[in-house]
């Protein structure tokens, strides 16, 4: 008998929690493949290190993008590759139920959990990945009072309100830290007329990005390929120039945190100057973002201890009490 | 004698599953087992696990490495 799944498929890493002994695997979101065969050549980690370094025949590629579905075809085979990985056979069948965006269509969805089930799931259920967050986060979110959580993941950020085990409002919008790295691609491309890969780009944002001037500032040496003349080349970043190429994405972000406050009940509304907002996934963890969030919405905005894993964590909070908690899964309202 | 005795079990296990049914289909108690699962009661085992397994990987890369 197979161990029920928590599954956090996020654009850029996925977690897999199993029922009974916690989080088993956490890798990122990519897969390789021979373009000529179609086959499968590396998952996870591997597939994530021939980004970009791929000869002719091999593509590495992601198949969320934007909280979306980009390949549902590449998606399944994800999934049953992560089923695999976790010892899910023809033979165990175990209940999974799946962490996704609140954005996710009504086909996408279908997708995800036809692809589970096809892949051996005996039963798949979704849920909301700002409700899982929230769970995970340790807020308190049995009780009548206002929690806020802002999920900020690699194609997604999302917003929510929640109170008494139910979301009260959401806002979700389609831009991610993977917009913060495209926006510094672009500037670099632009200004310094050098073409850098994405994996640079994320370096770039993880050693200088940030939202907001920070104590700590320092340029960064950045090395591409000119596009004059086609030949190596170094320039000099400053955190300045960072924060200018990145504001459009940041300004979203920040927008959709001030609509999804605006949308809250007034009741709920004060119990957030005093209670904070929790930020939580991988984007949240950018240099003053916090404190720029906390600056234009005048409410203290607090880090949750597990950023990466809250998602999962509370899937798995989920899995492991899944008759009383099974009213969350999407659909399961409607 | 005996079928007395196997009927009247039978009909006391149909009305305890009809009884437990109700019970379960209640959207009080229903709502009251959403929310209690939800408490930080309820939730420390799953955050303990997950800070254990934490804990056990710290170890392997001191050691390991």
């Amino acid at each position: 008998m197979a161990r029920d799944l928590a599954i956090d498929l996020g654009t850029a890493n996925t977690l897999v929690y199993m029922k009974g002994r916690g989080i088993v695997l956490n890798e990122p979101s990519v897969i390789a493949l021979n373009r000529q065969t179609g086959e499968v050549l590396a998952t996870g980690r591997e597939a994530w290190q021939m980004i970009g370094r791929t000869p002719g025949y091999i593509v590495a590629v992601r198949p969320l993008r934007g909280g979306a579905i980009t390949d549902f075809e590449i998606t399944e085979r994800m999934i049953r590759l992560l089923l695999q990985r976790v010892g899910v056979s023809r033979f165990t069948r175990p209940k999974v139920v799946i962490c996704v965006p609140s954005a996710i269509t009504e086909v996408e969805r279908r997708a995800v959990t036809d692809a589970a089930r096809r892949a051996g799931a005996a039963d798949a259920n979704l849920i909301e990945q700002p409700m899982a967050a929230a769970i995970g986060a340790d807020l308190p979110i049995d009780e009548p009072v206002g929690n806020m959580v802002i999920d900020i993941g690699g194609g997604t950020s999302e917003t929510a309100v929640i109170s008494l085990g139910g979301i009260v409002s959401l806002e979700a919008v389609r831009v991610g830290s993977f917009d913060i790295d495209a926006a510094i691609q672009n500037h670099v491309r632009r200004e310094h007329g050098i073409a850098i890969g994405e994996r640079t780009a994320e370096e770039i944002k993880v050693a200088i990005g940030s939202a907001d001037p920070t104590h700590d500032e320092n340029q960064a040496e950045v090395r591409g390929r000119d596009l004059m003349t086609g030949l190596p080349k170094t320039v000099l970043l400053t955190p300045e120039e960072v924060r200018f190429a990145i504001e459009d994405v940041i300004s979203s972000i920040v927008a959709s945190v001030v609509r999804c406050l605006s949308k809250a009940p007034p009741e709920l509304s004060q119990d957030f100057l005093v209670r904070g907002m929790y930020l939580v996934g991988g984007g949240g963890l950018l240099r003053g973002l916090a404190e720029r969030i906390e600056r234009e919405t005048e409410v203290p905005v607090r880090m949750s201890n597990v950023p990466l894993e809250a998602v999962v964590l509370g899937a798995g909070h989920v899995i492991e009490h899944y008759e009383a908690l099974k009213s969350m899964f999407m659909g399961a309202r409607s | 004698m005996i079928w007395l005795v196997i009927a009247i079990v039978v009909v006391l296990a149909i009305l305890a599953l009809i009884i437990l049914r109700s019970r379960r289909n209640d959207p009080v108690a229903s709502f009251q087992r959403h929310i209690d699962a939800l408490g930080p009661e309820a939730r420390r085992p799953t955050v303990d696990r997950v800070r254990r397994l934490d804990d056990d990987s710290d170890e392997t890369d001191d050691d390991g490495r």
